[in-house]
């Protein structure tokens, strides 16, 4: 209740509420949710009512937590030292604590606890400014979180009080030195590149998954067939996004020995094609990326670990809306399951060259493009389930660039819908697709060899350093309070 | 537990290791039977069953058989059934199955003919020759191993073997034969286009997952009675005569599915029919890529190039 009763809760609360409101505004662009076997449009906006507000208050919640504190570091002149640096730290912890909350709220059978779903970090706004964005190779988007935070005080301090301005200068001076060092390190780091390899993703333009019918489906994959004959020409290798399926459309035609035919005579040379789909291993459906070599078969697998909820597994929370509607609703999705959680590392060797697999929403979870030391990422995406949302692309578009500026990897982003890019290891985009379009995109990758600071120490640095001054600072106040 | 329940779960057991290639197979996964969608991981282990004869590569090498051929020696028993029950299975056998009935343990086997597979109960045949073992002592504690094993094996046997009995011969001698034009032969592709697209394939139709395929009956049901009017379908069109040897194997082909689907859709009545059918789907499922290779040979051999979009994919992958 003391929480409620202050003013900074609400300042924080109600900014939360415009800010989150725009991030997750994407989420009505899956109305209908007819790929959810929804049918009546009442239900699918009611279900989409809630939970956009969930999300939107869950998440605002906590930015009324970090506005709870800087209102009290505020009162209790910590120092104008000291408080830029609080302010900044509260922020971090409250953007951490949100980004697992998140996925606690929405846990259910398939789900995945931990801080995978960062979404509407700020951090993510900054991608174009290259100043700022490539901080995130050393200690992560949280880091960026942190000197915008602690700019950001600064500005504030400098203005409302200006009695110290000088202060406030130094340590201005002090961040944007530190920010010039940090660029100048990054601009000198060794990249110890392979040589660049081609590759070619099969871009398709598929509205769901779920719902093609057998002309459709067959035509599809007729499309991809000649993308694929048309880029083992010249790529070394051929990426599908998630849900391509080609394996398993494959086997609908050939049996065992005319699918390794098929792969050999692509190329007189050995090629490489990693597919995505969705399959059944030990009773659960997966969705799985193969990789495989046109002459020696099955080079690497991986199944899909971080799901989305809702969409790939039903969390326990959004059941209680629904049976509340109807109990027929409540049946169907007691029984809603349409991945199950994977696990194992997303790494597939490739040769020399390790490649990082993220399956669609993976790309999302910084974590999960650190572990097994990568020199590619590369992203297979199901993105039509968007409808080529504007808010959604771009924040998927700017959490790729990010991926590929944390690892300083290039990364390939292949999608079923929409549109596919190649983004080097600065985090600029080199190609990208037509959108909306089925066609090659083909480019250059080059593996890296070498490691980034964030991809060696990920974001415990950043917490850690934000831990302890958010503690000292609760030490500092209990401190006054006493005394 | 009753002996007699003992028994009957026994028989289960072997039941399913002769339902082709195991019980498990067929609860790993709907998807394994090719159902809907799914891969067939590339043959990269010898201890996979290529030809799902019961016998792995690796054993298919030992006794020198085709891994290729779920029957090498051609005499109507899987290579892995013979082996089991001790015949050499390069040597075509003249042992019908009933004669190991009549060497075991059953007086009488019910014979099973052609065209009866509608009407044939396996579950309760099966419930009748156990009783039977059991009423005659074979099936039971006392007996000797041996002759309870001969006799679990028997019925096993027998039972899957009443099932490919029972199933119709379809009367191609009806078939209405057009000469082999250009033209003939366009038309009957676009038909025959329009089968391979809508029921061989048929690449949307997905189990739900979540729930015991045998308790999706309207599924099945619904997809047996589909095949069964493509098959009625396909006896009327006009078949050029280079490609009747082609369409008696899809009209075949089309019956058993049609079949097959509908023993599954009939679980509560018939469930031992049920389990052997959804077995039996995986070979339908592996017979159409072998009736669409060769479709795609006639094409060529033909120098024919149909617009539909199934045999580009078709021209493509072969």
């Amino acid at each position: 209740m003391k929480l409620l009763n202050t003013s900074g809760f609400w300042v924080g609360f109600i900014a939360g509420l415009f800010y989150f409101s725009y991030i997750f505004w994407w989420l009505w662009s899956l109305y209908p949710l007819d790929s959810l076997g929804i049918e009546k449009k009442s239900v699918a906006i009611i279900i989409l009512s809630v939970i956009f507000t969930l999300c939107v208050f869950i998440t605002s919640t906590f930015w009324g937590l970090f506005g709870f504190f800087a209102e009290k570091f505020s009162k209790n002149n910590l120092g104008l030292t000291w408080t830029p640096l609080l302010l900044a730290s509260a922020f971090v912890i409250a953007e951490y604590l949100r980004s697992i909350f998140f996925s606690i709220f929405w846990y259910g059978g398939g789900g995945a606890i931990g801080p995978h779903w960062p979404l509407g970090n700020i951090a993510y706004l900054f991608v174009d400014i290259n100043y700022i964005s490539r901080l995130s190779s050393f200690f992560g988007i949280y880091s960026i979180d942190f000197i915008l935070f602690y700019g950001g005080s600064l500005i504030f301090l400098f203005f409302s009080n200006l009695t110290k301005w000088k202060t406030c200068l130094i340590q201005a001076i002090s961040l944007l030195g530190l920010i010039l060092l940090l660029n100048l390190i990054y601009s000198h780091q060794d990249v110890n590149l392979d040589t660049p390899i081609s590759v070619a993703v099969v871009q398709t333009n598929i509205g769901s998954l779920d719902l093609l019918d057998t002309e459709k489906s067959i035509s599809i994959f007729q499309k991809k067939l000649e993308l694929i004959s048309s880029a083992s020409k010249t790529a070394e290798l051929i990426i599908l996004p998630e849900g391509a399926g080609l394996l398993s459309n494959l086997s609908r035609f050939l049996k065992n020995d005319g699918i390794k035919k098929y792969f050999d005579k692509l190329s007189d040379k050995e090629i490489f094609i990693l597919d995505n789909m969705r399959t059944s291993v030990d009773d659960q459906p997966y969705s799985v990326s193969t990789l495989i070599s046109s002459k020696s078969g099955l080079v690497g697998l991986y199944n899909k670990e971080i799901l989305v909820p809702l969409g790939e597994f039903m969390p326990y929370i959004a059941q209680l809306p629904i049976s509340l509607l109807s109990s027929d609703y409540m049946g169907w999705f007691s029984t809603y399951r349409v991945l199950a959680k994977g696990s194992g590392q997303n790494i597939i060797q490739l040769k020399n060259v390790t490649l990082k697999v993220l399956i669609c929403s993976e790309l999302i979870s910084p974590g999960k493009s650190l572990s097994g030391n990568p020199n590619l990422i590369i992203t297979l995406g199901s993105y039509s389930v968007w409808n080529s949302d504007r808010l959604a692309k771009k924040q998927i578009l700017s959490a790729a660039r990010f991926r590929a500026i944390e690892n300083r990897k290039y990364l390939v982003l292949a999608s079923n819908s929409d549109q596919s890019y190649i983004i080097n290891d600065r985090g600029i985009i080199e190609k990208s697709g037509t959108p909306n379009t089925f066609e090659l995109l083909t480019g250059s990758v080059v593996p890296n060899h070498n490691r980034t600071w964030y991809n060696y120490v990920g974001d415990w640095p950043i917490l850690l350093l934000s831990s302890v001054f958010f503690g000292l600072a609760l030490r500092k106040i209990r401190n006054g309070t006493k005394s | 537990m009753a002996p007699k329940v003992k028994v009957f779960f026994v028989f289960l057991a072997v039941t399913a290791v002769f339902s082709v290639f195991s019980f498990f197979d067929v609860f790993r996964g709907v998807r394994s039977a090719n159902i809907y969608e799914s891969p067939e991981p590339l043959p990269l282990d010898i201890s996979e069953d290529a030809d799902q004869d019961g016998l792995s590569n690796q054993d298919e090498s030992y006794w020198n058989t085709d891994f290729e051929n779920p029957d090498s020696d051609g005499d109507g028993f899987l290579d892995g059934e013979e082996v089991a029950s001790g015949f050499d299975p390069r040597e075509p056998s003249s042992h019908e199955l009933g004669d190991r009935l009549e060497d075991t343990v059953f007086g009488s086997v019910k014979t099973v003919k052609a065209g009866d597979f509608m009407d044939v109960n396996l579950t309760d045949d099966a419930s009748n020759l156990l009783m039977a073992g059991l009423a005659a002592g074979d099936l039971t504690k006392t007996s000797d191993d041996t002759t309870y094993e001969t006799g679990i094996n028997a019925v096993a046997f027998s039972t899957i073997d009443n099932f490919y009995k029972s199933l119709p011969v379809i009367d191609s001698g009806t078939l209405k034969i057009t000469n082999d034009s250009k033209e003939n032969q366009t038309k009957y592709l676009e038909s025959l286009a329009q089968i391979i697209q809508d029921n061989l394939l048929n690449l949307s139709e997905k189990l739900d997952y979540e729930q015991n395929p045998f308790d999706q009956n309207k599924f099945f049901l619904t997809k047996g009675e589909r095949f069964r009017l493509s098959m009625e379908g396909a006896f009327l069109l006009d078949i050029p005569k280079n490609w009747v040897d082609t369409h008696k194997k899809i009209l075949d082909l089309l019956n058993w599915f049609a079949l097959d689907y509908t023993a599954i859709g009939h679980y509560n009545e018939d469930s031992v029919k049920a389990i052997v059918a959804f077995n039996d789907i995986d070979k339908l499922n592996s017979m159409t890529k072998d009736i669409l290779k060769e479709v795609q040979s006639n094409l060529q051999s033909n120098d024919l190039q149909p617009k539909n979009l199934v045999f580009k994919v078709m021209q493509s992958l072969y």
